[in-house]
C-alpha cells in the first residue's frame, strides 16, 4: 500500500538519526524471503455464507451490547424506546452517508425525538460531548465473528460521537456486517482515515480484584440497532 | 544465586495475603485464556502464523523500520529517534517546551515505565497523569505496577480505597464501582484541559505507517484523540509488514492476556487530524526507541523480540504466581521479563534466568510461540561465571554424576543417606551445601528404592 498524496495532510518528517540507525543495523541474511504469504481463509473463525445477523447478535450480546432489531419504517420509534427521558440531557446525533444512519432517517429521527421533548444536536463541539447524554450514530461496518462495530473518523464523523458521551446508539444496516476479522482488513485501501475503532462493547475495566466494571472512561451503555 | 534476588523472592512468597490475591487473580486469567483460545477455530494455526510473521520482520528489520517511518512521515506525522532512555525523555520533555504543553495525560505504556518518562516530565514542569485506573492508583499511590497488563494485581479495593480518599479527598467506598466512577469523574476533568497526550504503541504496521493501540478502558482513545499533541512512544521491535497481518495478531492477543477475543477499544492511528476530520490532535511525534534493543537482535536470544507483550507468560508461571511482579526488580516481571531484564538492562540483572522453574508453562502460554525455556537456559548458561563457586562446583559434581552410571548409582546412595525424610516425602531443608538450594525449593526425597534396582528385581523374578 502507497500513500496517497490527495489525502490531504502536509507531510511529515523522520529525524536523521533514526535513518542513520537503520543503515547502520545488520541487513537482512543473504537468503532473504520474503513474508511466505498464508491464504487467511485457512484461517477464519466464520465461513462469510454463516447467519450473520444470528452471529453478530449472540457475539455481541456476550459482549455486552444490547442489541436491538428495527425496519426502516420502526427505527425512530426503537431508538425513541431505548434513550433515557429528555431530562437527562442533550442528544447528539451524527448522521454518515451510506450508513443505516443516513440524512433521511437522521431527519425523521430528529422530528420524531425533538416533538416529544428531547434537545437534539447535530454538529457539534467537544463540551457539547462531554455534556450530553446519549450520541447516536452510523458504522461503517460490523463485525460478526467478535460482535464488534467499526468507526472511521472523518468529516461526518468525530472520534469522540462513540467515546465521551455515556450513552452510545449505534445504528447497523444488517448488509454493514461481515463475517470475519479478516474480511474487513480486505476491505481497507488507501487513503486511510486517520482513526479507525473497532468497538466490542461498554468501556470496560476489571483493574481493581479482577472486579469487571463497566463505563470506566468510554460510554457505560451501548446500544446496537439492527436494521433491516 | 546472589542474595539480592533470593531474597527477594523469599520474602515476596511470605506476604500471604497478597500472594493469595495474586494467585487468585492469575489463575482466573489462565482459565479465561485456555477457555478462549479453545472456542477460536485455527488457533494454533494462527499462533504458528503469528510467530511466522514476527520472526521474519525481526530478521529483516531495517526494511521494515525504514518503511514504517517513512510512511507515518507520509501521513504527516513525525518520527524521532532516541537510541537510550536518557534520549528518549529528552525528546519528549523538549516537545512538551518548545509548545509550552503543560498537563500530559497518558495512556499505559510499558515502554514509558522503561524510561521513568514522568520524572522526567514532572521535572520540566509538565504535570503528568496516568489515565489507566491500574496506573491512575499505581501513580496516586506513588507505587509500582506489578504486572504488565494488570498493574495493581497485588493491590486489594483496602489499599485502593485508602489511596483515594487520601490523594482525592473522596468518601471512603471499598465498592470497586464506586472507586472507578470516583476515578473517572476526575479524570474527566483533565481530559477536558489536557494538551497533550502519551501513548504507547501495541504494532506499528509498516506499510501504512499505521499505529495500533489496544485498550479496554478507553482512556487510550481519550489520551489519542483530546490532546492538541500526540506523542506515541515505542520500541524498535514494534513493528509488523502489512495491515492484513494485524487480524492475526488481533484475533490472539487479548484472548492470551486475559479470555476476552478482542479488547474492547482496537484503534487505528494514521497520521495527526486532517483538516477535515471534526476532532483528534493537530501533531503526532512517533518516538522509537532502541534502548538495548537492537543489541539483543543479532545475539542469542533475538526470539524475545518477537514478545507482543500480552502477559500471559506471567499468569502462567509458578515463579511469578508465588512471588509477584515486584520481585523481579524490573517494569517487565515474568518469565518475559526474567529474559528482557538482562538484556536490556545488563549484568545487574544477570541472575533473573534463575528465577524459573523451567516448567515450560510460559511457552504453551505464548500466543507467537517463544521458546521462553530454550532460552532462559541458553541465558543461565552465558552467566554461568558469575555464579558463586560452591554452586558452580555442585553443578559441576551434579553434571558428573548424571553422565556417568557408576557416578550415578552412588549418588543416589548418598543421596538417601544424607537426605533427611520428613514424613512427606519431602524434604524441606537439605543437608550441607543443598542447605542454600532448599531455602526456596523443596527437595523430593529420593525413593527408597531405585528404579534400576526394582528393574533388577522385576528381571529376576521373572528368571
Amino acid at each position: 500500500m502507497t500513500p496517497d498524496p490527495a489525502a490531504g495532510a502536509s507531510h511529515g518528517t523522520v529525524d536523521p538519526a533514526f535513518v542513520q540507525f537503520v543503515a547502520q543495523l545488520q541487513p537482512p541474511p543473504a537468503n532473504d524471503t520474503p513474508l511466505p504469504q498464508q491464504p487467511l481463509d485457512e484461517l477464519r473463525a466464520l465461513a462469510p455464507d454463516s447467519d450473520l445477523v444470528q452471529r453478530f447478535t449472540a457475539a455481541a450480546t456476550e459482549g455486552g451490547w444490547q442489541v436491538h432489531g428495527a425496519t426502516a419504517t420502526t427505527l425512530a420509534e426503537v431508538i425513541a424506546g431505548i434513550l433515557p427521558p429528555p431530562d437527562a440531557g442533550h442528544l447528539v446525533l451524527e448522521p454518515l452517508s451510506a450508513s443505516a444512519l443516513d440524512d433521511e432517517r437522521a431527519a425523521a429521527l430528529q422530528n420524531l425525538l425533538t416533538a416529544r421533548g428531547y434537545d437534539l444536536r447535530r454538529g457539534h463541539d467537544d463540551p457539547t460531548l462531554f455534556d450530553s447524554a446519549a450520541a447516536i450514530t452510523g458504522v461503517r461496518a460490523a463485525i460478526a465473528e467478535n460482535g464488534m462495530i467499526v468507526v472511521h473518523s472523518g468529516p461526518q464523523t468525530a472520534r469522540g460521537m462513540s467515546l465521551i458521551p455515556p450513552i452510545h446508539v449505534a445504528i447497523i444496516a444488517t448488509h454493514q456486517i461481515m463475517a470475519d476479522l479478516f474480511d474487513y482488513f480486505a476491505t481497507l485501501a488507501p487513503p486511510l482515515p486517520t482513526n479507525i475503532t473497532f468497538i466490542t462493547g461498554p468501556s470496560k475495566t476489571a483493574d481493581i480484584e479482577g472486579v469487571l466494571v463497566t463505563g470506566i472512561h468510554g460510554p457505560r451503555t451501548v446500544h446496537a440497532v439492527l436494521v433491516t | 544465586m546472589s542474595g539480592g534476588l533470593q531474597d527477594r523472592m523469599a520474602a515476596a512468597t511470605r506476604d500471604k495475603r497478597v500472594i493469595g490475591a495474586i494467585r487468585l487473580a492469575t489463575w482466573r486469567k489462565v482459565e479465561k485464556r485456555e477457555t478462549a483460545l479453545a472456542s477460536l477455530p485455527h488457533a494454533d494455526d494462527l499462533r504458528a502464523r503469528a510467530a511466522q510473521i514476527r520472526r521474519h520482520t525481526i530478521e529483516h528489520l531495517p526494511r521494515y523500520l525504514g518503511q514504517f517511518a517513512e510512511r507515518v512521515a507520509a501521513a504527516g506525522g513525525h518520527v524521532h529517534f532516541a537510541a537510550n532512555a536518557a534520549v528518549a525523555c529528552q525528546i519528549i520533555t523538549k516537545l512538551a517546551a518548545a509548545r509550552t504543553l503543560r498537563l500530559a495525560v497518558k495512556s499505559k505504556s510499558m515502554t514509558s515505565e522503561e524510561i521513568h518518562l514522568n520524572a522526567a516530565l514532572e521535572a520540566q514542569g509538565v504535570q503528568v497523569v496516568e489515565t489507566d485506573l491500574g496506573e491512575f492508583i499505581v501513580q496516586i499511590d506513588r507505587d509500582r505496577p506489578s504486572h504488565i497488563i494488570t498493574p495493581i494485581i497485588h493491590k486489594d479495593r483496602k489499599q485502593v480505597a485508602e489511596a483515594m480518599v487520601r490523594e482525592l479527598g473522596c468518601e471512603y467506598s471499598e465498592d470497586p464501582q464506586v472507586l472507578s466512577m470516583i476515578a473517572r469523574h476526575h479524570l474527566r476533568d483533565i481530559f477536558r484541559r489536557c494538551d497533550l497526550g502519551i501513548s504507547g504503541v501495541n504494532f506499528g504496521i509498516a506499510e501504512s505507517g499505521t499505529l495500533c493501540l489496544i485498550t479496554n478502558e478507553g482512556n487510550g482513545r481519550l489520551t489519542t484523540t483530546r490532546p492538541r499533541v500526540h506523542v506515541a512512544l515505542m520500541g524498535i521491535e514494534k513493528v509488523i509488514p502489512r495491515l492484513t497481518d494485524l487480524p492475526v495478531f488481533l484475533k490472539l492477543i487479548s484472548r492470551a492476556s486475559g479470555g476476552q477475543a478482542m479488547s474492547v477499544y482496537t484503534t487505528l492511528i494514521t497520521g495527526p487530524r486532517k483538516p477535515s476530520d471534526r476532532d483528534g490532535p493537530e501533531e503526532l511525534h512517533v518516538v522509537i526507541m532502541d534502548n538495548g534493543r537492537s543489541g539483543i537482535l543479532n545475539g542469542p536470544a533475538a526470539e524475545v523480540l518477537n514478545c507482543i507483550r500480552c502477559g500471559a507468560c506471567l499468569n502462567a508461571c509458578p515463579v511469578y504466581r508465588n512471588t509477584g511482579g515486584h520481585a523481579y526488580d524490573s517494569v517487565y516481571p515474568g518469565p518475559i521479563g526474567a529474559l528482557i531484564t538482562p538484556l536490556l538492562f545488563g549484568p545487574a540483572h544477570a541472575e533473573l534466568p534463575r528465577a524459573s522453574s523451567l516448567c515450560g508453562a510460559c511457552k504453551v502460554a505464548c500466543p507467537v510461540n517463544i521458546d521462553i525455556p530454550a532460552l532462559l537456559v541458553r541465558l543461565r548458561h552465558l552467566s554461568r561465571g558469575q555464579q558463586p563457586w560452591s554452586k558452580r562446583l555442585l553443578m559441576q559434581l551434579w553434571s558428573r554424576a548424571m553422565s556417568s552410571p557408576t557416578l550415578y548409582r552412588w549418588g543416589q546412595y548418598l543421596l538417601r543417606g544424607i537426605v533427611a525424610d520428613d514424613g512427606t516425602g519431602w524434604a524441606t531443608r537439605g543437608p550441607g551445601p543443598l542447605g542454600a538450594w532448599t531455602t526456596q525449593r523443596d527437595l523430593l526425597r529420593p525413593a527408597a528404592r531405585s528404579f534400576r534396582e526394582r528393574w533388577r528385581e522385576e528381571l529376576r523374578d521373572d528368571a
